[in-house]
């Protein structure tokens, strides 16, 4: 058997840049749900707004909200929109994001 | 636009490269051309682009596409520099679209692939099957221009299935679908005009697909038989409305069904027109079925829902074989609809 030659070769990385680790700052934790305003943010699937509205239900017998805020994303697979991100900072003081289908 | 990057370039020595390749979790499972220095430098001068030319970026990813590393990825798929055009012009219609589409494509649970029509003359000049057995295994360009888009989904914009590629039954449609018009043998306008390109243009209609079906109307003699047989399926499958309101659809036209249809004198338009007066079913009857959300009401019995928007959004496209008599029905579903582009040679 004839050995193969040992060869060199420059291999050209094929993947994406990683775009690296950033800073990123979490919002101030609220110490109590109580007269707070709830967001819920629906991802648009059929029976999202269904379990959104079930969960803010029942948390709002105990922590009675002063508002509660729904809004859509435009699409269950992209982040939601610049404008639905600012109607919740204007509408909200804690928001929760569900799934549905 | 610049980048500022070139791809880092790894010396590989003493192993075997392809091997190395799956090392570094590069492949879709198969064995990958090594995108050496030499090969991803043919292909880039092939289309006389610098490599560090961002071709695009995905904003909800954090990442850019280079042309190196878009040919990096075509070398890996197998494509010949020749085929490079029609990569480029593929991605560029993705980006056209939404470049987050492609990010949609891949979270997207229904699976969905990507399709890629060929039309003009740059068919016959990378050999690409537009007839017997389009849809198989066994053509270079047809097989590895639709597998460099996919390894550019997985290496560039990570979309690996179980990471960021979360779809549920997964696709064959995902190996790849790249396909020609077989012009030549049809006496419609190549579809390309139909998207507003001249018959010299090379383009590429680009769209997110489902599993195609086949349609075995073999005993029809009559147009009409066969555009009815095509309504049937389009009605019957319960993703077409998903949304309400249809969704496109990409009928691959065999060449048995073709020449009967040509021969008794349907044209696009007219064919459209049929095939999407025909494919609905009421809302009672999808509601029963669970294809829609929602309580029957009375009204519901009544109200009829297209499995197509509008008939312009049947597209109807000449393909395939003429050894049985069959046609392709695939579906334009979620992620990016038809967007066709020009195909830059050069």
């Amino acid at each position: 058997m004839t050995a193969i030659k040992d060869t060199t070769l420059q291999l050209v990385d094929p993947t994406g840049e990683d775009p690296g680790l950033r800073l990123l700052t979490l919002a101030p934790r609220p110490v109590d749900l109580r007269g707070k305003r709830l967001g819920l943010l629906d991802n648009s699937k059929a029976n999202s707004d269904f379990i959104l509205r079930a969960i803010s239900r029942i948390l709002d017998e105990e922590f009675e909200f002063a508002e509660v805020f729904h809004v859509k994303k435009h699409s269950a697979s992209l982040p939601p929109s610049p404008e639905v991100v600012a109607d919740l900072h204007r509408h909200a003081d804690v928001v929760i994001a569900g799934i549905g289908d | 636009m610049a980048g500022n990057r070139l791809a880092p370039v790894y010396e590989v020595a003493g192993l075997d490269p392809i091997e190395e390749c799956y090392r570094r979790g590069w492949t879709d499972g198969l064995p990958v051309v090594p995108p050496t220095v030499d090969r991803v430098t043919e292909m880039l001068d092939y289309v006389g682009l610098a490599p560090d030319l961002v071709l695009g970026e995905v904003a909800v990813r954090r990442r850019v596409l280079t042309a190196e590393q878009a040919a990096a990825n075509a070398v890996m798929a197998g494509c010949l520099p020749s085929y490079f055009p029609v990569v480029l012009a593929t991605m560029e219609a993705l980006f056209e679209y939404d470049p987050n589409c492609i990010h949609e494509a891949s979270s997207a649970t229904n699976s969905p692939g990507i399709l890629i029509l060929v039309n003009g003359p740059i068919r016959s000049r990378i050999g690409l099957n537009c007839t017997d057995n389009l849809f198989s295994p066994g053509n270079r360009a047809n097989s590895t221009i639709g597998r460099a888009i996919r390894l550019i989904l997985i290496n560039v914009f990570e979309q690996r299935p179980g990471v960021l590629d979360r779809g549920c039954m997964g696709s064959l449609t995902k190996q790849g679908v790249c396909f020609g018009e077989d012009e030549e043998r049809s006496s419609w306008p190549p579809f390309h005009i139909s998207r507003g390109f001249k018959p010299e243009d090379s383009t590429v209609t680009v769209a997110t697909i489902q599993n195609p079906e086949t349609l075995g109307n073999r005993y029809g003699l009559t147009s009409e038989s066969v555009m009815d047989a095509t309504a049937e399926s389009m009605a019957a499958h319960g993703l077409a409305h998903y949304f309400f309101h249809g969704t496109p659809w990409f009928w691959v036209v065999g060449h048995w069904h073709a020449e009967m249809l040509q021969r008794q004198g349907w044209d696009r338009p007219s064919i459209q027109q049929y095939v999407w007066e025909k494919a609905w079913r009421s809302k009672a009857h999808l509601k029963r079925m669970g294809a829609m959300a929602g309580e029957v009401t009375p009204e519901d019995e009544e109200a009829r829902v297209f499995a197509a928007p509008s008939p312009e959004d049947i597209f109807i496209v000449k393909a395939g074989g003429d050894s049985g008599i069959y046609s392709e029905l695939i579906m334009n579903y979620f992620g990016v609809m038809a967007t066709t582009v020009l195909i830059r040679e050069p």
